[in-house]
Parts: C-alpha cells; sequence; structure tokens
C-alpha cells in the first residue's frame, strides 16, 4: 500500500514539476542558446501536461475496473464459501425429525450491513443506520433496500441493532415470535417477515473496537436451536474471512 | 554499493518490513477476537424480560 501512495505521489509530484520548471518565470535555464531553452521549457511544459491530463485519467480507469473485477470475484468467492456455510450448518440445523418432515434444505441467506452515510439531520441527531449492501451470490431470497438504526441505543432496531449496541454475536431462533420485540416499522417487518431465525455478527475495524459491518445468517425454515459449539465456529470462520476482505465488503 | 546499483524498491520493500513488522502479530490478535467472541440468546433475553414485568406486574 505505502508502494503504491509513493508511486502515486510521483505521478502527482513529477509532472506539476516539470510544468513549474517550463514556467518563463523559472530562474534555471536549460541551455544558453535562448530559443532552445524555450523549446526544452515547451517540451518539458507538454510532458506534464500530457502526464497530468492523459496519464494520471487512464490509470485512474485502470484501478477503477481492477476494484470493478476484484468486486466481483470476491463476491462470487464469497457466495462459494457461503454454500459450504450453508452445507455445514445444514447438517446441524436441519436435524433427523426435520427430514422426516420433508425438509431438507435450510434455504440459509447471508446479509452484509454496512453503515449508511450519515445525513445532516442524521449527525445532528447522533443518528447512525446500518444498510444492506446486496451481493448477488448470498443470498437464496431477494430483499429490498433494508436499513435498520444501531444509534442511539435507546431506539436501536431489529437484531443487527443489538448486535451493533453489545458488540457480540446475537441470534434468534424464535423470530417470528419476537418480531414485536425488535422496534421495527411496518416496512421493515414486511420485508424481514419471512425470517424464523437469524444470527448477527459485528465485522470489527482492524486494530479497533469500531464496528464496519454486520453478517446476517437468515432463513425462513423454522429450525430448533442447535446445541453445542459447532454451528458458533462455523459462525466464526465466516467472520474472520469477510473480517480479511472488509476493505473490499464495506467500500461502495 | 555504485550508484548503479541502487534500487528504488529495495528501499520501499526495506521501508514497508520495518513499517508491517508487527503485521503478522496483528494477525493472529485480529482473528482470536473473534474466536473469543460471545454469542447471546436474544429469545432468551425477552422471555426473561418478560417474566422480570410479570413479577413487577404481580407486585403491583
Amino acid at each position: 500500500m505505502l508502494k503504491t501512495f509513493f508511486r502515486r505521489l510521483l505521478l502527482y509530484v513529477f509532472p506539476g514539476g516539470l510544468i513549474f520548471v517550463s514556467n518563463d518565470k523559472f530562474a534555471v535555464n536549460f541551455s544558453s542558446d535562448s530559443e532552445r531553452n524555450v523549446v526544452i521549457k515547451l517540451v518539458l511544459f507538454i510532458l506534464g501536461f500530457a502526464i497530468i491530463n492523459l496519464l494520471v485519467p487512464i490509470l485512474n480507469e485502470r484501478d477503477k475496473k481492477k476494484v470493478s473485477e476484484l468486486s466481483e470475484s470476491l463476491s462470487k468467492m464469497l457466495g462459494e464459501v457461503r454454500k459450504t456455510v450453508s452445507i455445514e450448518l445444514e447438517k446441524i440445523f436441519v436435524t433427523q425429525q426435520l427430514r422426516e418432515n420433508g425438509v431438507s434444505d435450510l434455504k440459509l441467506s447471508i446479509r452484509i450491513f454496512v453503515p449508511k452515510p450519515r445525513t445532516i439531520k442524521e449527525l445532528i441527531n447522533k443518528e447512525l443506520y446500518f444498510q444492506y449492501k446486496n451481493y448477488d451470490n448470498l443470498h437464496v431470497r431477494e430483499i429490498d433496500e433494508l436499513k435498520f438504526q444501531v444509534k442511539p441505543n435507546r431506539e436501536i432496531q431489529g437484531l443487527v441493532g443489538r448486535t451493533y449496541d453489545s458488540k457480540t454475536v446475537k441470534f434468534d431462533f424464535k423470530l417470528c415470535e419476537n418480531q414485536e420485540e425488535y422496534n421495527l416499522t411496518e416496512r421493515q417487518k414486511d420485508i424481514v417477515g419471512y425470517c424464523n431465525f437469524a444470527i448477527a455478527a459485528p465485522i470489527f475495524k482492524k486494530g479497533s473496537q469500531k464496528i464496519i459491518a454486520i453478517v446476517c445468517f437468515d432463513s425462513e425454515v423454522e429450525v430448533p436451536q442447535p446445541a453445542g459449539q459447532k454451528w458458533r465456529d462455523v459462525v466464526k470462520t465466516y467472520c474472520k474471512i469477510i473480517h480479511k476482505n472488509h476493505a473490499l465488503i464495506t467500500s461502495n | 554499493m555504485s550508484i548503479k546499483n541502487f534500487e528504488y524498491n529495495s528501499i520501499l520493500d526495506f521501508i514497508l518490513s520495518v513499517l508491517t513488522k508487527n503485521d503478522d502479530k496483528n494477525e493472529v490478535k485480529e482473528m482470536k477476537r473473534y474466536d473469543t467472541i460471545q454469542f447471546e440468546d436474544v429469545n432468551k433475553e425477552i422471555k426473561s424480560k418478560k417474566k422480570e414485568e410479570d413479577k413487577l406486574a404481580v407486585k403491583a
């Protein structure tokens, strides 16, 4: 990263320097011949101008393309990991009894919530919302735009708000029954009404306690709360993967 | 070392290695944070809150 920074700095400073020295007011002469001096300064000016107006935008576009390609492959990679997580959780959550009742697929969706840029009104009221960031390969059920209030703590909404407030993993396997307890609006209830269980985990900023994303695992399938540690380990592992890739996940 | 052998990249690599010396250690620390994270059952919290409220209601 530092290497890129120095290269980028050089890319901006160098053409700026060229244009600066090509200025007539610049005292240094490149040649004793005044005509030759003018030509050299003109060449330096054109070179500096070309770097700033052609090379820099081209490199910026190339970087943008690279980021979008990376985002796409990240989305695909996360989707593949989702399949593995889904299979692992299915083994734990879908019990023999459920299988006998015809439930074979957990229909697990993974949703990532990131901080919504604050409006002036929200800044004044010290409000913060986390909004749903859609990744095509992460869910089996599409949902509309969705956001939950996470600040101030007396107005928090949903499992996302509770997770943000406690900085722990929050889960509810009786989500439908408890819907009234989550301080949700009618619209939010309509969108998340299908969920029978959900697990929400915080993703922390590197070296800080600040939460930069919240990962939610949810499903419409009604499953009993599983015993044991294994499902918790699966959730933790997925959080670690998200944490390692958070720069791309939380970028817009 | 002659000036011809001066390598811009090796200087940068050196600066980077000094600056990122603790990165591996930090990475392990970061991952440990998720290993020790608490899991909390909201259904349980809601039920115990309701019980408390019922108790208070009976007392009142």
